[in-house]
Protein backbone atom coordinates (compact mmCIF):
# COMPACT_ATOMS: atom_id res chain seq x y z
CA UNK A 1 0.00 0.00 0.00
CA UNK A 2 2.80 2.40 0.74
CA UNK A 3 4.47 1.03 -2.39
CA UNK A 4 1.28 2.31 -4.43
CA UNK A 5 1.25 5.54 -2.86
CA UNK A 6 4.26 6.50 -3.60
CA UNK A 7 3.76 5.54 -7.10
CA UNK A 8 0.88 7.83 -7.22
CA UNK A 9 2.77 10.51 -5.50
CA UNK A 10 5.59 10.75 -8.14
CA UNK A 11 2.68 10.40 -11.31
CA UNK A 12 0.75 13.73 -9.50
CA UNK A 13 4.45 15.26 -9.35
CA UNK A 14 4.88 14.20 -12.96
CA UNK A 15 1.57 15.78 -14.17
CA UNK A 16 2.17 19.17 -12.36
CA UNK A 17 5.16 19.31 -13.22
CA UNK A 18 5.40 18.71 -16.63
CA UNK A 19 2.52 18.78 -18.20
CA UNK A 20 1.67 22.69 -18.76
CA UNK A 21 5.21 22.98 -20.95
CA UNK A 22 2.80 20.83 -23.64
CA UNK A 23 1.31 24.26 -24.16
CA UNK A 24 -2.76 23.18 -25.10
CA UNK A 25 -3.76 23.26 -21.63
CA UNK A 26 -4.61 26.51 -19.23
CA UNK A 27 -5.54 30.28 -20.15
CA UNK A 28 -2.14 31.04 -21.59
CA UNK A 29 -0.63 29.48 -24.66
CA UNK A 30 2.40 29.81 -26.64
CA UNK A 31 3.30 29.54 -30.18
CA UNK A 32 6.91 30.37 -31.94
CA UNK A 33 6.07 31.87 -35.21
CA UNK A 34 9.10 31.92 -38.04
CA UNK A 35 8.92 34.19 -40.60
CA UNK A 36 10.86 35.37 -43.67
CA UNK A 37 11.06 37.45 -46.33
CA UNK A 38 12.72 36.26 -49.50
CA UNK A 39 14.52 38.10 -52.21
CA UNK A 40 12.18 39.67 -54.49
CA UNK A 41 12.42 40.77 -57.62
CA UNK A 42 9.93 41.01 -60.68
CA UNK A 43 9.88 42.81 -63.77
CA UNK A 44 7.17 43.08 -66.95
CA UNK A 45 6.89 44.96 -70.07
CA UNK A 46 4.18 46.28 -71.55
CA UNK A 47 4.92 44.21 -74.98
CA UNK A 48 7.22 44.89 -77.98
CA UNK A 49 8.24 48.44 -79.57
CA UNK A 50 7.55 49.72 -82.73
CA UNK A 51 9.51 48.73 -86.08
CA UNK A 52 12.67 50.74 -85.83
CA UNK A 53 13.43 52.31 -89.27
CA UNK A 54 16.31 54.68 -90.82
CA UNK A 55 14.80 55.94 -93.56
CA UNK A 56 17.60 58.91 -94.22
CA UNK A 57 20.87 60.66 -93.56
CA UNK A 58 22.12 62.81 -91.13
CA UNK A 59 21.61 66.18 -92.48
CA UNK A 60 24.61 67.11 -90.89
CA UNK A 61 26.61 64.59 -92.33
CA UNK A 62 29.47 64.07 -92.37
CA UNK A 63 30.14 65.71 -89.47
CA UNK A 64 27.37 63.97 -87.66
CA UNK A 65 27.68 60.92 -85.01
CA UNK A 66 26.36 58.81 -87.64
CA UNK A 67 25.74 58.90 -91.19
CA UNK A 68 22.53 57.93 -91.34
CA UNK A 69 19.60 59.81 -89.04
CA UNK A 70 18.85 58.03 -86.22
CA UNK A 71 15.31 56.59 -84.93
CA UNK A 72 13.51 56.02 -81.13
CA UNK A 73 10.95 54.34 -80.00
CA UNK A 74 9.34 55.36 -76.77
CA UNK A 75 6.09 53.24 -76.90
CA UNK A 76 6.83 50.68 -74.60
CA UNK A 77 6.88 50.93 -70.75
CA UNK A 78 8.12 48.25 -67.61
CA UNK A 79 6.96 47.55 -64.26
CA UNK A 80 9.51 46.46 -61.93
CA UNK A 81 9.25 45.35 -58.09
CA UNK A 82 12.24 44.48 -55.64
CA UNK A 83 13.26 44.19 -52.52
CA UNK A 84 16.24 44.48 -52.34
CA UNK A 85 19.24 46.99 -54.07
CA UNK A 86 19.54 45.50 -57.56
CA UNK A 87 20.80 46.64 -61.35
CA UNK A 88 18.72 46.23 -64.90
CA UNK A 89 20.72 44.94 -67.18
CA UNK A 90 20.04 44.85 -70.72
CA UNK A 91 20.89 42.56 -73.24
CA UNK A 92 20.73 41.29 -77.05
CA UNK A 93 20.20 37.59 -77.71
CA UNK A 94 21.80 38.25 -81.23
CA UNK A 95 24.07 39.97 -82.88
CA UNK A 96 23.43 42.99 -84.80
CA UNK A 97 24.87 43.91 -88.72
CA UNK A 98 28.47 46.12 -88.61
CA UNK A 99 28.13 49.64 -88.50
CA UNK A 100 24.22 49.40 -86.48
CA UNK A 101 23.62 50.10 -83.01
CA UNK A 102 21.00 49.58 -80.42
CA UNK A 103 20.52 51.52 -77.43
CA UNK A 104 18.30 51.52 -74.90
CA UNK A 105 17.08 53.34 -71.79
CA UNK A 106 15.22 52.86 -68.65
CA UNK A 107 13.31 55.42 -66.70
CA UNK A 108 14.21 55.50 -63.39
CA UNK A 109 11.59 54.56 -60.64
CA UNK A 110 12.18 56.19 -57.42
CA UNK A 111 15.06 55.58 -55.40
CA UNK A 112 16.62 54.28 -58.75
CA UNK A 113 19.91 55.93 -61.05
CA UNK A 114 19.18 55.74 -65.11
CA UNK A 115 22.40 55.54 -67.21
CA UNK A 116 20.76 56.92 -70.20
CA UNK A 117 20.69 55.59 -73.63
CA UNK A 118 23.58 52.42 -73.06
CA UNK A 119 24.39 50.61 -76.27
CA UNK A 120 24.35 47.21 -76.71
CA UNK A 121 26.30 46.22 -79.17
CA UNK A 122 29.88 46.70 -80.34
CA UNK A 123 30.66 48.60 -83.87
CA UNK A 124 31.47 45.02 -84.95
CA UNK A 125 27.31 44.47 -84.68
CA UNK A 126 28.25 41.82 -81.48
CA UNK A 127 26.58 42.21 -78.59
CA UNK A 128 27.31 43.81 -75.68
CA UNK A 129 25.59 43.18 -72.39
CA UNK A 130 25.39 46.69 -70.38
CA UNK A 131 23.82 48.04 -67.35
CA UNK A 132 20.80 50.50 -67.63
CA UNK A 133 19.80 51.28 -64.07
CA UNK A 134 20.88 50.79 -61.03
CA UNK A 135 19.54 51.37 -57.21
CA UNK A 136 20.27 52.14 -53.57
CA UNK A 137 17.09 50.95 -52.34
CA UNK A 138 14.33 48.47 -52.87
CA UNK A 139 11.33 50.20 -54.88
CA UNK A 140 8.31 49.12 -56.92
CA UNK A 141 7.20 51.12 -60.02
CA UNK A 142 4.50 50.73 -63.14
CA UNK A 143 4.52 52.56 -66.33
CA UNK A 144 8.34 53.67 -66.81
CA UNK A 145 9.22 54.42 -70.28
CA UNK A 146 11.56 52.29 -71.89
CA UNK A 147 12.97 54.50 -75.26
CA UNK A 148 14.92 52.35 -77.82
CA UNK A 149 17.70 54.12 -80.65
CA UNK A 150 18.78 52.78 -83.69
CA UNK A 151 21.74 54.44 -85.46
CA UNK A 152 23.57 53.62 -88.38
CA UNK A 153 26.34 54.12 -90.86
CA UNK A 154 26.25 53.94 -94.27
CA UNK A 155 28.54 50.78 -93.93
CA UNK A 156 26.04 48.31 -92.26
CA UNK A 157 23.94 48.75 -95.85
CA UNK A 158 20.62 48.63 -96.20
CA UNK A 159 19.17 45.88 -94.11
CA UNK A 160 16.01 44.80 -92.23
CA UNK A 161 16.46 42.25 -89.19
CA UNK A 162 14.98 41.11 -86.05
CA UNK A 163 16.37 40.66 -82.50
CA UNK A 164 15.36 40.15 -78.92
CA UNK A 165 16.28 42.52 -75.53
CA UNK A 166 16.60 40.29 -72.52
CA UNK A 167 16.09 42.56 -69.41
CA UNK A 168 17.62 40.96 -66.05
CA UNK A 169 17.26 42.30 -63.02
CA UNK A 170 20.66 41.49 -60.37
CA UNK A 171 21.82 42.22 -57.52
CA UNK A 172 22.97 45.35 -56.99
CA UNK A 173 26.35 43.73 -55.42
CA UNK B 1 -12.76 17.54 -72.94
CA UNK B 2 -8.85 18.40 -74.30
CA UNK B 3 -10.68 21.36 -76.21
CA UNK B 4 -11.91 22.70 -73.21
CA UNK B 5 -8.13 22.62 -71.34
CA UNK B 6 -6.13 23.73 -74.19
CA UNK B 7 -8.47 26.71 -75.00
CA UNK B 8 -7.39 28.86 -71.80
CA UNK B 9 -4.07 27.42 -72.25
CA UNK B 10 -3.65 29.07 -75.26
CA UNK B 11 -5.63 32.41 -74.80
CA UNK B 12 -3.30 32.69 -71.84
CA UNK B 13 -0.40 32.55 -74.31
CA UNK B 14 -1.89 35.04 -76.67
CA UNK B 15 -2.73 37.65 -74.36
CA UNK B 16 0.18 37.92 -72.70
CA UNK B 17 2.80 37.69 -76.35
CA UNK B 18 6.10 37.88 -75.46
CA UNK B 19 6.34 39.61 -71.93
CA UNK B 20 5.66 38.26 -68.52
CA UNK B 21 6.67 39.12 -64.91
CA UNK B 22 10.33 37.41 -63.52
CA UNK B 23 13.45 38.71 -62.92
CA UNK B 24 13.69 38.57 -66.60
CA UNK B 25 11.67 40.43 -69.50
CA UNK B 26 11.99 40.26 -72.84
CA UNK B 27 10.97 42.50 -75.82
CA UNK B 28 11.29 41.75 -79.88
CA UNK B 29 12.77 44.30 -81.61
CA UNK B 30 11.90 44.74 -85.59
CA UNK B 31 14.80 46.94 -87.35
CA UNK B 32 15.29 48.44 -90.79
CA UNK B 33 17.44 50.82 -92.62
CA UNK B 34 16.03 51.67 -96.27
CA UNK B 35 18.44 52.25 -99.27
CA UNK B 36 19.33 56.01 -99.00
CA UNK B 37 20.98 57.52 -102.32
CA UNK B 38 21.49 60.72 -101.79
CA UNK B 39 23.87 63.64 -104.12
CA UNK B 40 24.33 67.29 -103.32
CA UNK B 41 26.36 70.02 -103.90
CA UNK B 42 27.90 72.87 -102.42
CA UNK B 43 26.69 75.71 -104.67
CA UNK B 44 26.25 77.60 -107.77
CA UNK B 45 29.84 78.05 -109.56
CA UNK B 46 31.42 81.72 -110.34
CA UNK B 47 30.21 83.13 -114.24
CA UNK B 48 32.06 81.34 -116.54
CA UNK B 49 33.42 84.74 -118.67
CA UNK B 50 35.44 83.82 -121.98
CA UNK B 51 37.36 87.33 -122.57
CA UNK B 52 40.71 86.56 -123.96
CA UNK B 53 42.13 85.16 -126.57
CA UNK B 54 45.32 84.17 -129.09
CA UNK B 55 45.62 86.24 -132.29
CA UNK B 56 44.54 83.72 -134.80
CA UNK B 57 43.29 81.08 -132.54
CA UNK B 58 39.97 80.83 -131.59
CA UNK B 59 39.07 82.51 -127.64
CA UNK B 60 40.30 81.09 -124.59
CA UNK B 61 38.91 78.50 -122.47
CA UNK B 62 38.15 79.21 -119.20
CA UNK B 63 36.88 76.76 -116.11
CA UNK B 64 35.91 77.04 -112.48
CA UNK B 65 36.51 74.38 -110.03
CA UNK B 66 34.91 76.28 -107.28
CA UNK B 67 32.17 73.79 -105.85
CA UNK B 68 31.79 70.16 -104.86
CA UNK B 69 29.58 67.79 -104.14
CA UNK B 70 29.15 64.86 -102.08
CA UNK B 71 27.70 61.28 -102.86
CA UNK B 72 26.57 58.90 -100.18
CA UNK B 73 25.12 54.96 -100.90
CA UNK B 74 24.51 52.41 -98.45
CA UNK B 75 24.25 50.06 -101.01
CA UNK B 76 27.72 49.51 -101.35
CA UNK B 77 28.31 46.12 -100.90
CA UNK B 78 29.52 46.24 -97.28
CA UNK B 79 26.91 43.90 -96.05
CA UNK B 80 24.79 42.92 -98.55
CA UNK B 81 25.44 42.54 -102.37
CA UNK B 82 26.97 45.52 -103.87
CA UNK B 83 24.76 47.74 -105.63
CA UNK B 84 26.93 49.86 -107.50
CA UNK B 85 25.82 53.52 -108.53
CA UNK B 86 26.46 56.23 -111.24
CA UNK B 87 26.05 59.74 -111.68
CA UNK B 88 24.28 61.27 -114.83
CA UNK B 89 24.30 64.73 -115.65
CA UNK B 90 22.52 67.06 -118.38
CA UNK B 91 21.10 70.36 -118.23
CA UNK B 92 17.96 72.18 -119.28
CA UNK B 93 18.51 73.67 -122.71
CA UNK B 94 20.97 72.77 -125.38
CA UNK B 95 23.69 75.56 -125.53
CA UNK B 96 24.00 77.93 -127.99
CA UNK B 97 25.99 77.05 -131.31
CA UNK B 98 29.58 76.93 -131.33
CA UNK B 99 29.69 76.64 -127.61
CA UNK B 100 30.73 73.85 -125.26
CA UNK B 101 29.63 73.60 -121.55
CA UNK B 102 31.87 70.79 -120.59
CA UNK B 103 31.96 69.46 -116.63
CA UNK B 104 33.99 67.01 -114.79
CA UNK B 105 33.36 65.19 -111.78
CA UNK B 106 36.04 63.98 -109.28
CA UNK B 107 34.92 60.36 -108.64
CA UNK B 108 34.82 59.04 -104.88
CA UNK B 109 37.26 56.40 -103.92
CA UNK B 110 35.27 53.67 -104.96
CA UNK B 111 34.20 55.06 -108.16
CA UNK B 112 35.08 56.32 -111.44
CA UNK B 113 35.35 59.81 -113.25
CA UNK B 114 34.29 59.48 -116.98
CA UNK B 115 36.60 62.48 -117.63
CA UNK B 116 35.22 65.78 -119.46
CA UNK B 117 31.92 65.48 -120.85
CA UNK B 118 30.46 67.99 -123.07
CA UNK B 119 27.05 68.94 -121.15
CA UNK B 120 23.27 68.31 -123.52
CA UNK B 121 20.02 68.05 -122.86
CA UNK B 122 19.99 63.98 -122.84
CA UNK B 123 21.93 62.50 -119.48
CA UNK B 124 25.27 60.80 -119.73
CA UNK B 125 27.07 59.20 -117.39
CA UNK B 126 29.74 61.40 -115.37
CA UNK B 127 31.20 58.98 -112.67
CA UNK B 128 30.25 55.05 -112.89
CA UNK B 129 30.70 52.11 -110.44
CA UNK B 130 30.38 54.28 -107.17
CA UNK B 131 30.32 51.66 -104.70
CA UNK B 132 31.75 54.42 -101.42
CA UNK B 133 30.38 57.25 -99.81
CA UNK B 134 32.46 60.81 -100.91
CA UNK B 135 32.63 64.27 -99.47
CA UNK B 136 34.14 67.58 -100.83
CA UNK B 137 34.01 66.16 -104.55
CA UNK B 138 35.24 68.51 -107.23
CA UNK B 139 33.25 69.86 -109.76
CA UNK B 140 34.98 71.36 -112.80
CA UNK B 141 33.12 73.39 -115.29
CA UNK B 142 35.07 74.40 -118.90
CA UNK B 143 33.43 77.09 -121.42
CA UNK B 144 34.67 76.38 -124.60
CA UNK B 145 33.89 78.88 -127.70
CA UNK B 146 34.65 79.27 -131.37
CA UNK B 147 35.29 82.57 -132.71
CA UNK B 148 31.73 81.80 -134.69
CA UNK B 149 30.12 82.29 -131.59
CA UNK B 150 30.16 85.53 -131.54
CA UNK B 151 29.12 87.24 -128.30
CA UNK B 152 26.55 86.23 -125.81
CA UNK B 153 25.33 85.60 -122.81
CA UNK B 154 22.86 82.86 -120.85
CA UNK B 155 22.17 80.39 -118.15
CA UNK B 156 21.79 76.65 -117.62
CA UNK B 157 20.62 74.56 -115.12
CA UNK B 158 22.59 71.56 -114.98
CA UNK B 159 20.94 68.93 -113.34
CA UNK B 160 22.82 65.23 -111.42
CA UNK B 161 20.94 62.38 -110.88
CA UNK B 162 22.37 59.42 -108.83
CA UNK B 163 21.06 55.80 -110.43
CA UNK B 164 21.69 52.36 -110.04
CA UNK B 165 24.67 51.68 -112.42
CA UNK B 166 23.48 48.26 -114.39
Amino acid sequence: MKKLKGILLILLLFIFCFLPLSGFSGNTAQQIVNFQVMEIAEISVSGNPGPLEIKSMDPSYPNGEYDTLPCEDASTSYNITSNYAFKITGELLQNMPQGSWIYIKLDEPPEGYSLGFVVLNDNYGTKLPAQTLLTSDPTSATNLTITYKFAADLYAGAVNGNNTVKLTVLDLI
Amino acid sequence: MKKAILFPILFSLLLFDYSFAGSEAYQSISYSIFPINEIWVSGNPSALTISQAQAGEDPEEVSDSSTTYTVVTNEGGYVSPAKPKRITGKINLAMPEHTQLIVNLQAPVDGYSEGDIGLEENSQNLVTGILSPGDGLTITYKFRATAEAGTLSGTRTVTFTLLDDV
